[in-house]
């Protein structure tokens, strides 16, 4: 077989036909108009070549907008990481290789996956039991726990504000493994505040049962907006002295909300390493005629997809 | 509006993947010959344009930079899935065309077209692509694709060759340009 990149002896009649399609009226000469009418078949070859020009020129039906603007906001989100990336210093991020971000599909880590939500689902109650009754602000904390169970190994669970703070709100943190923000909730609505002092130090799953227990029983309904079971627990604490404020910014946000608008804000956006694999974890208000009291959603950056949809 | 996006500006980076998001979708449309495969290299050509936004110098137009992204992308996808585009049902033609329909009317049938492309080894077809959908000449089309002017014209001439024995105007053989080449 000869190589496609040193073809062999061109038919030039093949030639003379393509290269004189491809003029524009303005460049041939009345050379060029003659050679090719003349020879009867290169003649038919410049019609042939044009009629498979003119076939392939007819417009392409575009995708609808709805699914451009999908792939728009997609591509954007990642823009977002990257320039978090730059900020924080951590150097030019270099695309990732299709095979190795179609890689991140294979279906045995998502089991470690769907083990590791499993947990995140109990640990909202104890998110609930420790919301902070004023409302007007939120404090959460982002904790370096580190919660085996099974096959699954969740490594720096992390809680982040609902907020698309701008990154050049973004301060470098020196600590990374409690980083406290406070930021106003776009939508008023009461917020989580976790205290350090009870997640921070929680390693394993016994323990974050252990939590569980102490918090569930006064586990309110969905939207009564009413009280929560905060006093039999540690009072909160807010940033330690020398913690550096800083806010992480949500990859697949845009891209959820367009898939699922119905949902609304997320009350909750967690983000988690799982087995190696970033995942991010949307935590609405399920509907009420679900029976449950939240739905969650797990998504893997950068593609955005759904791995996960659950109601707890 | 590029160095906005460079910059970090959401909104400006938004109004220039919008710009050129139909181009692109149509490079990549006929380059993989279906609409889901289309999809799919869209997207990630639209990342590789985000994320090497920052690299780019404008050393060459940023359209001809982004083509040059756009027909990566749609080759990463076409030696990825290595297997040749099962048309799509909506690009299926409502009849056959009627007796004494001229050939250059029958030939714009979608199907035969992609299925004539899909024939084409990728080193032929984007040369082909870029001429006749995008309407490039040699000079820009050997730019994006980082070959001299001189085999865009040989490549374009020997697909459009392959591509008139595909719809059946002669029985000459292709040789190399045929995909099988690279399957």
């Amino acid at each position: 077989m000869t190589d496609p990149l040193d073809p062999p002896e061109i038919d030039p009649t093949d030639l003379a036909a393509s290269s004189f399609i491809d003029r524009t009226s303005d460049d041939r000469t009345s050379d060029d108009e003659a050679y090719a009418v003349d020879p009867p078949e290169l003649a038919d070859r410049v019609n042939q070549f044009r009629a498979l020009s003119s076939a392939l020129s007819e417009p392409v039906v575009p995708p609808t907008d709805d699914v451009r603007d999908r792939q728009i906001a997609h591509a954007i989100a990642t823009f977002g990481t990257l320039a978090t990336a730059v900020e924080g210093n951590v150097g030019t991020a270099e695309p990732t290789s299709l095979a190795e971000r179609r890689a991140t599909k294979s279906a045995p880590r998502w089991v470690a996956v769907a083990a590791a939500v499993g947990l995140i689902a109990i640990a909202i109650p104890v998110l609930n039991a420790l919301r902070n009754p004023a409302g007007d602000q939120q404090t959460t904390v982002m904790s370096a726990s580190t919660i085996d169970s099974g096959t699954a190994a969740v490594t720096g669970v992390q809680t982040v504000p609902i907020s698309r703070t701008p990154t050049s709100n973004i301060a470098a943190a020196p600590n990374s493994e409690i980083v406290p923000t406070t930021q106003p909730h776009p939508n008023n609505s009461p917020l989580v505040a976790q205290n350090s002092s009870v997640l921070g130090d929680v390693s394993t799953a016994e323990e974050l049962g252990g939590l569980v227990s102490i918090s569930m029983p006064a586990d309110p309904p969905v939207g009564d907006g009413g009280s929560t079971p905060a006093t039999s627990l540690p009072p909160l604490s807010t940033a330690s002295p020398g913690m550096t404020r800083r806010a992480t910014t949500s990859v697949c946000d845009a891209n959820v909300q367009a898939i699922h608008p119905e949902l609304g804000a997320p009350e909750l956006i967690t983000s988690a390493s799982i087995d190696g694999v970033f995942v991010e974890v949307f935590v609405y208000n399920a509907d009420a005629t679900t029976g449950a009291r939240y739905r969650i959603l797990v998504v893997t950056p950068p593609q955005c997809q759904i791995i996960i949809d659950t109601l707890v | 509006m590029i160095a906005a996006a460079q910059a970090g500006d959401a909104s400006a980076l938004d109004a220039l993947l919008r710009l050129h998001y139909d181009r692109v979708y149509a490079i990549c449309r006929r380059m993989t010959g279906n609409d889901h495969d289309a999809l799919d290299a869209t997207q990630d050509a639209l990342i590789a344009l985000t994320r090497g936004l920052p690299r780019y110098d404008g050393r060459a137009a940023f359209s001809t930079w982004a083509y040059r992204v756009a027909t990566n992308a749609c080759l990463d996808e076409l030696r990825r899935r290595r297997r040749r585009p099962v048309p799509d049902s909506d690009m299926m033609i409502d009849a056959a065309p009627a007796s004494g329909i001229p050939l250059d009317q029958t030939i714009t049938d979608r199907m035969v077209i992609d299925d004539a492309l899909a024939t084409l080894a990728p080193d032929f077809r984007a040369p082909v692509v870029l001429r006749d959908v995008l309407g490039l000449d040699y000079a820009e089309i050997a730019e994006v694709l980082e070959i001299p002017a001189g085999t865009v014209r040989s490549r374009i001439a020997r697909g459009r060759k392959a591509l008139a024995e595909q719809v059946g105007w002669n029985q000459m053989p292709s040789g190399d340009v045929e995909t099988k080449a690279h399957d």
